[in-house]
Parts: C-alpha cells; sequence; structure tokens
C-alpha cells in the first residue's frame, strides 16, 4: 500500500516534470488547450508503474532528488499555474526578496550542514523554538510588508512540517532543497550582474 | 478577507501548529546503562564457526542482536560483490544451546526495497539491528540510488516475530542535501527515556559522526554532530559507561601513515561532546566494535596493526582491552593474523592451502570437502589474477544478557565469522 508521505513525495517529483515539460511544449509552440492535455498526459503517463519492476517512473527520479522541498513545490506550482492558464497570485518584482533569502540561507547553510565546523544548523530543524521564532518573525515581517510570496513559503513549509507532510521530520527539508538553492542563487547572481551592467552604462 | 489578513490567519494556523510540535519535542539526553555481568564461577570458553554458509558469493558488514529466548541473530549483506545490484541482506539465527547456526534467510533485496520507499534503488549495505522501545526488531540498512556509498541513506525495517517476517521498507531522512549521504555502522543504543539512539556517519564531501535519536515509532528526533569534516572521524561506535557518562570511539579515514582510533567523550548525557583525540590504539582506516564491561574496561575488536611504520590492511584482528578509558590498550587475544603474507603475497595454490587450514581451524570437524568448498569460495573473492590477500574486518561485538560475548565479522569476504567467548576466558587470557 502507498504510504502518504510517499503519495506526495511523488507528487512533488510530478509537479517538476509538469512544469519542465511546460517550457519544453512552450518552446516547440503547441498551443493552448492542446498544451494543457499534453502536460496531463504526460504527467498520467509517469505515473504508472512500469512492467519491468513495478515502479512508476517519477520513482526513478525521485530515488535521485528525493521530495522537493514545500518552497520548490509553491513557486512550480504558481509558475505552472501563470504558464497553462496564466493565473497570476504574486507580484514578480517582488519575487526578489524570496530569492535573497533563499540564497544568502542556502550559502551558509549547505557548508556547515555538511560538515564545516561542529555547529550544524541542520539540528535546529528538528523542532528548535529558536528557529521557530526566528521564522515567524521573518513571515510576519514579510507580510506586513507585502511580502506575500516569501511569507506562504515559510507558512506552509512549517504547517507541512508540523502535519508530516513528508517523510522528514527535519524543517529544514520542508524550507530548502537544493535546486530550490540553485535557482535563487542563479536568479540573485543575474540580477545583480544586470545591476552592475546598468551601473556601468549609467 | 483582505489578502494580507489571509496570510496573517495562515501564519498563526502554521506556527500555532508548529510550536506546539516543537514543545513536545524533548528529545532525552540522559543515557540507558545496561550491563551485563558474568557469573564468576564460569569456566573459560572460546568458540567459533560461520554464521554465513551460501558459497561463491561475497559477504560483509555483519551485525548482531540477541533475541527474547537467548538466541542471537545475524544481519551482513551478501551478493556478486560489494556494491552489485543482486546484494540482498541476510540473516541467520544461532541457537546457544545447540550451538548451531540456521539456514540463512533473505530479509530485504533491492527490489521489495524500492518498491516500499518507492524510489529507485542501486544498491544495499551495512545492516544494523536493535530492539526497540516497543519489543520490536528495528532493521536499518544502507540503500543507494545513485553513485557510490558516499550517495547513501538509511532505511528501515520492523518486525514484531524476532525477524522471521518484516514489515515494508520506509525511508529515514538524515540529510539537507539530497537525503545522501548518511551510513550506520555501530551498535545502537539508548537514551533514558527509552528511545534509540543510532551511531551513523556521513560520507558526501566531509566524512564526520553523528548520532542519530529516533522517537518510540522511529522517526528522527535530533541530529547530533560528533566530529568535523577534517577531523577524518567516521563509522562511530558508542560506549555507556553511565546515565552521564559515555565515549565514541571512530574508524580513523586520514591519509597519515600512522593513523590512530579518534575518540570523543561526554559527561553531560550528550548534550556536549569533547572535541575528537586520537587514543593509542592504531586504526588501519577500518572499522571497529567496542564494548564496556560492568566494571568500565572497555573491549574493542580492531585492525590494530602496523607494518613498516604504516598502520593499514585488514589482515590481523586483535582483541583488546582498557582498563583507563582507552589510554591504553592490552591485547587480550589475535583473533586472526595473516600479516606475513603481505610482504610475500600468496600465489592462488598457496592461498587455497592456507586458506582451507584456517577455515577448518575455524570449525571444529569440517571435513575436507568443505574445507576444499570454503576456501574456494574466499578465494574467488580474495585473489585478483595471481596476487591473493586475507582480510578479516568490519567486527560487530555484543554482549548477551547472559554475560556472554559474541562477535562476527568479514572472514576473507566469502564468510561472517562467529566467536562467543566469556569473561572467565578474557580474565583466564589476561592473566598468562
Amino acid at each position: 500500500m502507498i504510504t502518504f508521505t510517499n503519495l506526495t513525495g511523488l507528487a512533488s517529483i510530478v509537479i517538476l516534470i509538469a512544469v519542465i515539460a511546460t517550457l519544453i511544449f512552450r518552446l516547440l509552440r503547441i498551443p493552448q488547450p492542446y498544451l494543457t492535455v499534453l502536460i496531463g498526459v504526460v504527467t498520467v503517463i509517469l505515473c504508472i508503474p512500469l512492467a519491468m519492476n513495478g515502479l512508476p517512473p517519477v520513482a526513478y527520479l525521485r530515488g535521485i532528488i528525493g521530495d522537493l522541498s514545500i518552497t520548490s513545490v509553491i513557486l512550480l506550482t504558481v509558475s505552472l499555474l501563470k504558464y497553462l492558464f496564466d493565473w497570476r497570485f504574486f507580484n514578480e518584482e517582488k519575487r526578489w526578496l524570496l530569492q535573497s533569502v533563499i540564497a544568502i540561507t542556502a550559502v551558509v547553510f549547505y557548508p556547515l550542514a555538511l560538515g564545516m565546523g561542529y555547529f550544524d544548523p541542520y539540528r535546529l530543524g528538528f523542532g528548535n523554538i529558536y528557529f521557530l521564532i526566528t521564522l515567524f518573525v521573518i513571515a510576519i515581517a514579510a507580510c506586513y510588508k507585502r511580502y506575500s510570496l516569501l511569507a506562504i513559503c515559510i507558512a506552509l513549509a512549517v504547517l507541512a512540517w508540523s502535519v508530516g507532510w513528508y517523510e522528514s521530520t527535519n524543517l529544514w527539508n520542508y524550507l530548502l532543497d537544493p535546486f530550490v538553492a540553485a535557482y535563487a542563487i542563479g536568479a540573485v547572481i543575474w540580477r545583480c550582474g544586470g545591476m552592475l551592467l546598468k551601473l556601468r552604462r549609467g | 478577507m483582505n489578502r494580507p489578513l489571509l496570510i496573517g490567519v495562515l501564519i498563526l494556523i502554521a506556527f500555532g501548529s508548529g510550536f506546539l510540535k516543537s514543545f513536545r519535542h524533548h528529545p532525552g539526553q540522559s543515557f540507558q546503562v545496561s550491563f551485563h555481568p558474568s557469573s564468576v564461577t564460569q569456566e573459560p570458553r572460546f568458540e567459533t564457526d560461520f554464521a554465513s554458509s551460501k558459497l561463491h558469493i561475497e559477504t560483509h558488514a555483519a551485525s548482531l542482536v540477541e533475541l527474547r529466548d537467548g538466541r542471537l541473530r545475524a544481519f551482513w549483506f551478501s551478493g556478486s560483490r560489494e556494491g552489485a545490484s543482486d546484494v540482498q541482506i541476510h540473516s541467520a539465527v544461532f541457537d546457544p544451546r545447540k550451538n548451531k547456526w540456521s539456514a540463512e534467510q533473505v530479509v530485504a533485496t533491492r527490489q521489495d526495497t524500492e518498491k516500499s520507499v518507492l524510489r529507485y534503488v542501486s544498491k544495499l549495505g551495512n545492516p544494523v539491528c536493535g530492539r526497540a522501545p516497543d519489543g520490536n526488531l528495528w532493521l536499518f540498512y544502507v540503500t543507494v540510488s545513485v553513485g557510490g556509498w558516499s550517495g547513501s541513506s538509511i532505511t528501515m525495517k520492523t518486525s514484531s516475530d524476532e525477524g522471521q517476517t518484516w514489515s515494508a521498507a520506509r525511508r529515514i531522512i538524515t540529510t539537507p542535501l539530497l537525503n545522501v549521504s548518511t551510513l550506520l555502522k555501530g551498535t545502537p543504543f539508548f537514551y533514558s527515556d527509552g528511545t534509540m539512539g543510532l551511531p551513523v556517519y556521513q560520507e558526501f564531501i566531509s566524512k564526520f559522526g553523528e548520532l542519530l535519536h529516533l522517537d518510540k515509532t522511529g522517526k528522527v528526533i535530533d541530529l547530533q554532530r560528533l566530529s568535523e569534516g577534517n577531523d577524518d572521524g567516521l563509522q562511530p561506535v558508542m560506549l555507556t559507561k553511565s546515565a552521564d557518562e559515555a565515549q565514541v570511539l571512530m574508524r580513523n579515514e586520514s591519509d597519515k601513515r600512522t593513523r590512530q582510533t579518534i575518540s570523543v567523550s561526554t559527561r553531560d548525557g550528550g548534550r556536549n561532546w569533547s572535541r575528537p583525540v586520537h587514543l593509542s590504539l592504531l586504526n588501519p582506516n577500518s572499522a571497529l566494535s567496542a564494548i564496556v564491561l560492568p566494571d568500565q574496561r572497555m573491549l574493542a575488536v580492531v585492525n590494530n596493526q602496523v607494518r613498516q611504520g604504516i598502520s593499514k590492511g585488514r589482515d590481523a584482528l586483535a582483541l583488546m582491552i582498557s582498563a583507563d578509558g582507552g589510554s591504553s590498550w592490552k591485547m587480550v587475544y589475535r583473533l586472526e593474523d595473516q600479516l606475513a603474507a603481505r610482504n610475500n603475497p600468496l600465489d592462488p595454490k598457496l592461498y587455497f592451502k592456507v586458506v582451507k587450514r584456517l577455515a577448518r581451524k575455524t570449525v571444529s570437524g569440517m571435513t575436507l570437502s568443505d574445507a576444499d568448498t570454503h576456501a574456494r569460495s574466499a578465494e574467488s573473492a580474495m585473489c585478483k589474477g595471481d596476487d591473493c590477500g586475507f582480510e578479516f574486518s568490519y567486527p560487530y561485538l555484543i554482549q548477551m544478557k547472559n554475560g556472554d560475548f559474541h562477535l562476527v565479522y568479514t572472514w576473507n569476504r566469502g564468510f561472517i565469522k562467529h566467536i562467543s567467548f566469556n569473561l572467565a576466558w578474557i580474565d583466564h587470557r589476561l592473566t598468562k
């Protein structure tokens, strides 16, 4: 029987594949409503267990990348809804704050969590009260300043962690993953590069 | 309702449940001590045999757990070679009354594991078993989806019938980066509240030891770092001395010529751990096993070999004892010694003869044809062309409730060797 956490983990990979497929089909200039139907077909096919060992293709990808963080799932879902239905929930201009917060956190967090020094920030994710208070303050401040995406990502990650949405019992696995970190670092570098170019020209 | 208000409500609900979970989170921080004193009237006893029986396959990384009826269950991985996709987790039961091992049974395969965890799994490794607070057996083993052992994560199965049948496998998440690369080798230990601790280690980018703390349902509630990436310590072995005092010994992974066992200790129930120190106990980058005796002496099984100033190789294995917290060590018994063959490598013909003799020495009354097949199995695993070597590695030592000691280790990659002895035999050896 498929457990709840296996289902949620696979769902996160399905969303990732749906976004990648959407980008590819958009490059191929496939028009709506065929695009939506095609994405639906691709995701269903990827979830059907293969005859050779009973594993669906998404399980292979899950074996390599694991379950995506809630932050990734939110960003991917927002992108998917924008591409497929042109639904825009958030002010794109304000996305940079989320990207900057993720990039800075990732640059500090990963080296420490992977063995640099004796302090392990990953340990804070097992329910450290001060870590939760810090996140609460950031979420409230983001909400007050109308940085909705940042506030929602933190709040939904904490909610998912507290109800045991994934197999992980560590809050960091809900907040951050290497893919969203790479995306955020790339976006920040791109933005900073653009600003430098503007300064030089100006 | 406007959007900021809705988000505000979401934040309050999310953090309300988050704080509730956090307040309930109280990992115990003192240790459970369970010494098993031996009867002083015992006669010295030392017996050897093989726990595994399959031929012409590679076996490695054995571990043990005591069953409720006084029997012993061993686990190891077995397949065409280490890291092959056909590797399975095998188990067998030893009955001390009959002095006999049961036939091997398969408790986990790559295929059944990947179906349960719904992820692709390419290989299995290192099984370790412990008795959970609910009385069930919890089996932990390493699974890899991509790459080498540095891509490992831990998977868990449970058994309510002493290992006859096993539940579906479940993944344990222990790292923030794709859940790689946690491995395990050391014996589980217990905190004062009955919850289980598992010595584990990381092998991705940098190598260091950790203690994984599981709640009564097997969920991870804490992970404590014992060493950092530059310390080169891995495969921690936990030695609980009292409710507050414990010492962890670690394999030395450094590239120094003379490597010594790494040790960290705590005096406050694991809240704080000392910085790593090097003990006098040699360690040629190989797994070790150790336990604490009721009189606080430490018993360790190690490849404590040094040759021409270099500690390397796994062709000698010794039982060592320390009465001063690990500062100095005395050899109780050299369990295996094939150091001489390293300088003068044996050709397959001579190797076959030596291994055959060793097999017959291990099992008293072994027939010549059985010794032949044992030697052939070891030969196929340990000979590369005309060069043959010896390997006695990955020891796993436990003390049973009746005070007896049981040790299993990899014997020339072809078999799991089992040695049982008692305290009277140790004392007898020490007075010699």
